[in-house]
């Protein structure tokens, strides 16, 4: 313990820097995957015919091996030129689905009636979809956002595989040369961050269900 | 035909691409401020006919008017916002207060909140309940008959001088149903002192219900309006199809008889 403890403080500045990275990968990914995926699940739940083909795509880069998709992305150009970007654009390809399928399936899911009345009493396309859908669809949107972000928590200690920094630099280091210790380095940060960010967005998803909503 | 029609069906008739016709060449007029019950079982039609009005439904043929003018030529949002829409689910909106549902249409016309608050209390007292207590709850938080009540309230919001009721009271038990029928009476009659009654289109398999509110019954059939009559005669009408109904839904009055 006291020799951890004395690894700690000497890397203190070493870890702090690579959480921080770690963040600004993850944070930038997700922020370019919510931008992309919401507006793709609201898309596919007013033109439910491309719903299944869009979907299959997204659902296909799900499955492209993480070390993979890295060096997939490396020739290609203005991507392939830095690190971070390859590691960002791979981290999006991943967060995608999570999101897009959760869009869909909480807008669809809002209750038919409630949807017939908001016709009905004459509100506009963008009003339903603001004043109705949305709030209903939230809990479901947000779960969605959850998964994608610890996702990418944990894809992303993969992207110091091709030098973008992370909590990853740590892992690959410690696998290098057999120190546990480098390992775990990098593994409790990253694991600690999948946890807080895991539990501020249930708490939020909590905070805005909708009691009574007759959801399923 | 004297003064405008509230709603006017001139030869409606709407068939499925499979060639099937749910509605058949429907002419009646619902005259302003008057109630007029379309009666008949399930899958008669008669909700088809009632969706037609605020282009819920579409036509295949024929027209519907609305306060004199088609409604193919007026516009869609606006003629949805001046027609009350009251159905057995009630569907309100289970993330709004009742405050919000009853205002809704206020809301999306972009009223202020002040105004909204003022209106909505005024017919929660309307419809029978205390504005202080009921306002701020959530819908989950209300017995079936005060959802209802709501339902009613915000059918009524903006104003609105014609109401489509589809079954509103189906899932009620009877005396809440009978309670919420009394509602409704006074409130058209309450309207009507103030000088403008509102017209009312209501849909109901319930034979009492249509008598108790409507001033015609309307029996629909397959698609057809078999039988269009004031109420006072329905009972006593030698049309095969009203007493055929009439039979069957008073059966147990007349075994014990």
């Amino acid at each position: 313990m006291i020799a951890g403890s004395g690894f700690v403080q000497q890397h203190w500045d070493e870890i702090t820097t690579l959480t921080l990275e770690h963040l600004w990968l993850t944070g930038a990914a997700m922020l370019l995957a919510t931008a992309i995926s919401i507006p793709l699940g609201i898309l596919l739940a007013r033109k439910r015919a491309l719903a299944q083909p869009v979907l299959g795509i997204v659902n296909t880069l799900q499955t492209i091996p993480s070390l993979a998709m890295f060096g997939f992305l490396l020739p290609l150009p203005f991507i392939g030129e830095r690190a971070a970007r390859i590691a960002i654009v791979a981290l999006v390809a991943y967060a995608l689905l999570p999101i897009v399928r959760n869009t869909y399936a909480g807008i669809t899911g809002v209750d038919a009636t409630v949807m017939d009345v908001a016709e009905a009493v004459g509100m506009t396309s963008w009003q339903r979809l603001r004043k109705i859908e949305l709030p209903l669809a939230m809990p479901f949107i947000l779960a969605g956002l959850r998964t994608a972000t610890v996702t990418c928590v944990g894809i992303a200690t993969i992207a110091a595989a091709v030098g973008a920094g992370g909590l990853g630099e740590f892992i690959f280091r410690g696998v290098a040369s057999v120190d546990n210790r480098l390992v775990l380095a990098g593994a409790v940060p990253a694991a600690l961050l999948a946890l807080a960010a895991d539990g501020l967005l249930g708490l939020l998803e909590w905070k805005l269900r909708v009691p009574g909503a007759g959801r399923p | 035909m004297s003064a405008t029609a509230a709603i006017e069906f001139r030869n409606v008739s709407y068939r499925l691409p499979d060639g099937r016709a749910l509605l058949k060449d429907v002419t009646l007029a619902v005259e302003m401020g008057t109630t007029v019950a379309l009666l008949g079982k399930s899958g008669s039609g008669k909700t088809t006919l009632l969706r037609t009005v605020n282009r819920m439904h579409g036509i295949s043929g024929g027209d519907v008017l609305v306060r004199g003018r088609s409604i193919f030529e007026q516009e869609l949002i606006a003629i949805r916002r001046s027609i009350g829409y009251v159905i057995q689910e009630t569907g309100l909106f289970p993330h709004f207060t009742v405050e919000r549902n009853i205002g809704l249409v206020l809301e999306i016309e972009g009223r202020t909140r002040a105004e909204i608050h003022h209106r909505a209390c005024e017919l929660l007292q309307m419809v029978g309940l205390s504005a202080n207590e009921f306002a701020g709850r959530m819908p989950h938080e209300l017995s079936g008959g005060q959802r209802q009540r709501v339902g009613l309230a915000r059918a009524l919001a903006a104003g609105q001088d014609i109401l489509l009721m589809d079954e509103p009271f189906g899932a009620l038990d009877p005396l809440t149903r009978a309670e919420m029928q009394d509602v409704l009476r006074h409130l058209t009659l309450q309207v009507h002192r103030s000088g403008a009654r509102p017209t009312v289109l209501l849909v109901t398999h319930d034979l009492d219900e249509a008598l108790y509110l409507a001033e015609r019954v309307v029996l629909v059939e397959d698609g057809s309006i078999a039988a269009n009559l004031p109420a006072e005669q329905f009972l006593s009408s030698r049309v095969p199809a009203v007493q055929a109904y009439v039979r069957a839904v008073h059966r147990g009055a007349e075994s014990r008889s």
